[in-house]
């Protein structure tokens, strides 16, 4: 993984290139039974014009070629999407090793206002964003409304961004390291109310995070030197937004990155046979603190209505019984669009392997995690087209 | 019909029209489900409720509803100013619209949820000195 952050000098080329070889080298592979790569990448073509041709020259770089490659674009989810066609390419038998890397450039300096304008390219342009309409709004106009439904405080979303902030403060990868109190976050510049600025994740950052994948039989003979024990894709399931009836009432969750969550996690815990009382780590996108909240309910930590005291019981801490993004999440790792699921990857497998150093979790009698959940979607299209895809991912040593 | 010399264009062709010949109101172009008679925003010609193929039709909604949501915004894309009201109306005809508030104070504490709204065509950015024309809704102001 490459730091997330602001890295204006770099190109998508220089990001990879140290997502795949740190990749290749903690996998313990001879890079030439590569056979497959996915690269996510949503923007490239809006700064630079540069729309296809992006998997080879984020790949072809790394000096890997003889291979073929996919762009994979999704918004947020693209990562998920880039992760989830690699471990079908080789569960299929097709393919034997798979590359899987997101790589994001969103930075600009000095224009914060144009990576906005970049990522609003993942809503439908006509009816929504053209208009006016942001993610950031968009998120929180239902953050508003879960308030009313669950009596979440605007200190509670003060209190999961301290929570990550903090965690982000352990990971020399994260773009924030700074640790904020809660106070400090209620007393920041408000983006819209209830949301200050440290309750919201950047997504003018830059980034990159690869991924190795290949079946259990190839990484017995391939994977000799690997940096640690193996970490298995124990369940791994896509959901799409359905139309609902503008004549009925909406039942789902009510947030676009959660709505499908609960239909993707049902599929990823039964393919795993596994379920949430086994999660003991998770990895939430909280683009927004409130996201947070809501993932605790659709990954099945606790029932509709109990986000909050979870949250302020600590069991979410780093020290708790299920940590949330140890490494931070979105809102202070970063969130450099397609690169955030792979971020996500990247940090379950080093926390699965007891490696994480200062931030490391032992959620229980003192072990490394041995079940971590990962939540990611991608929001592509506009208000009742709502979400390319969400996604659930349970990862197991 | 995207012409590069014009200072001003739609968001989008065939999402409204500025007033027909039947009326001055100007009106936003949906679709009717000829089989389930759900209503849907923008045009489509195929249900995605009861998902036929070819069973809706042209459905002209009126640019009146009620505000269900809305968020000042205080950071926006290029070409909007800020602060500005960012909101989901329910239109009397059924879907939820997007659009910006406009006619009103950006001031939280001083918009109303459920108010009644009505609709404008008109400028809703401006980007390199071109004008995009859309909607936005305002309050409906009562002559007492």
């Amino acid at each position: 993984m490459h730091r997330f952050g602001k890295f204006p000098a770099l190109a998508i080329q220089d990001l990879a290139r140290e997502a795949i070889w740190q990749a290749i080298g903690d996998a313990g592979i001879d890079p030439r039974v590569i056979q497959i790569a996915y690269v996510a990448n949503c923007y490239n073509g809006f700064f630079t014009g540069q729309l296809d041709a992006v998997a080879p020259i984020a790949v072809k770089y790394s000096g890997l070629t003889g291979i073929p490659l996919i762009h994979v674009m999704g918004g947020s989810g693209s990562g998920s999407v880039a992760f989830h066609d690699a471990v079908l390419a080789v569960a299929s038998g097709q393919y034997e090793v798979a590359l899987a890397l997101g790589v994001e450039k969103l930075y600009v300096v000095g224009d914060p206002a144009r990576s906005i304008s970049a990522i609003q390219t993942s809503g439908e342009q006509s009816v929504a964003t053209e208009l006016g309409m942001t993610w950031i709004g968009d998120l929180t106009i239902s953050a508003r409304r879960l308030m009313h439904r669950y009596g979440w405080t605007q200190e509670d979303f003060a209190l999961v961004a301290s929570k990550n902030r903090q965690n982000g403060a352990l990971n020399p990868l994260a773009e924030l390291q700074e640790p904020i109190t809660a106070e400090e976050v209620l007393a920041a510049r408000v983006v819209a109310y209830p949301l200050t600025r440290p309750m919201c994740s950047s997504a003018a950052v830059d980034g990159a995070a690869a991924a190795i994948v290949c079946s259990r039989e190839a990484a017995g003979r391939l994977l000799r030197t690997a940096a640690g024990p193996l970490v298995r894709a124990a369940g791994l399931s896509l959901a799409g937004a359905r139309y609902v009836s503008n004549r009925t009432e909406d039942t789902r969750p009510g947030m676009l990155s959660m709505n499908e969550a609960p239909v993707a996690f049902a599929a990823a815990y039964k393919q795993a046979g596994l379920g949430p009382r086994d999660v003991e780590l998770a990895f939430v996108h909280d683009a927004i603190a409130p996201e947070e909240l809501l993932s605790y309910q659709v990954l099945g930590l606790c029932e509709p209505g109990e986000e909050a005291a979870l949250l302020r019981s600590g069991a979410t801490r780093l020290d708790g019984r299920v940590p949330v993004n140890t490494d931070g999440g979105l809102i202070a790792r970063g969130h450099p669009i397609a690169a955030t699921a792979f971020g996500q990857i990247y940090e379950a497998v080093v926390q699965l392997r007891g490696r994480a150093g200062a931030r490391q979790a032992y959620p229980s009698n003192g072990r490394p995690p041995r079940v971590a959940a990962l939540q990611n979607a991608g929001a592509q299209g506009g208000p009742g087209g709502g979400v390319a895809v969400s996604s659930a991912l349970l990862l197991t040593t | 019909m995207e012409d590069p010399t014009k200072a001003s264009r739609p968001v989008a062709e065939g999402l409204f029209e500025t007033g027909g010949s039947d009326s001055d109101l100007p009106f936003l172009i949906g679709s009717r489900c000829r089989k389930c008679q759900e209503v849907v925003f923008p045009q489509m010609s195929d249900c995605p409720n009861c998902v036929s193929h070819d069973t809706m039709e042209r459905y002209r909604l009126r640019g009146h509803g009620h505000l269900r949501d809305f968020v000042v915004a205080h950071r926006g894309p290029t070409g909007f100013a800020v602060p500005y009201v960012q909101a989901y109306v329910k239109l009397d005809d059924g879907p939820v619209v997007y659009t910006n508030l406009d006619g009103i104070d950006p001031d939280e504490s001083r918009i109303e949820l459920g108010i009644e709204v009505e609709m404008r065509i008109g400028v809703v950015k401006t980007v390199d000195g071109v004008d995009f024309v859309g909607w936005t809704f305002h309050p409906v102001e009562r002559k007492s």
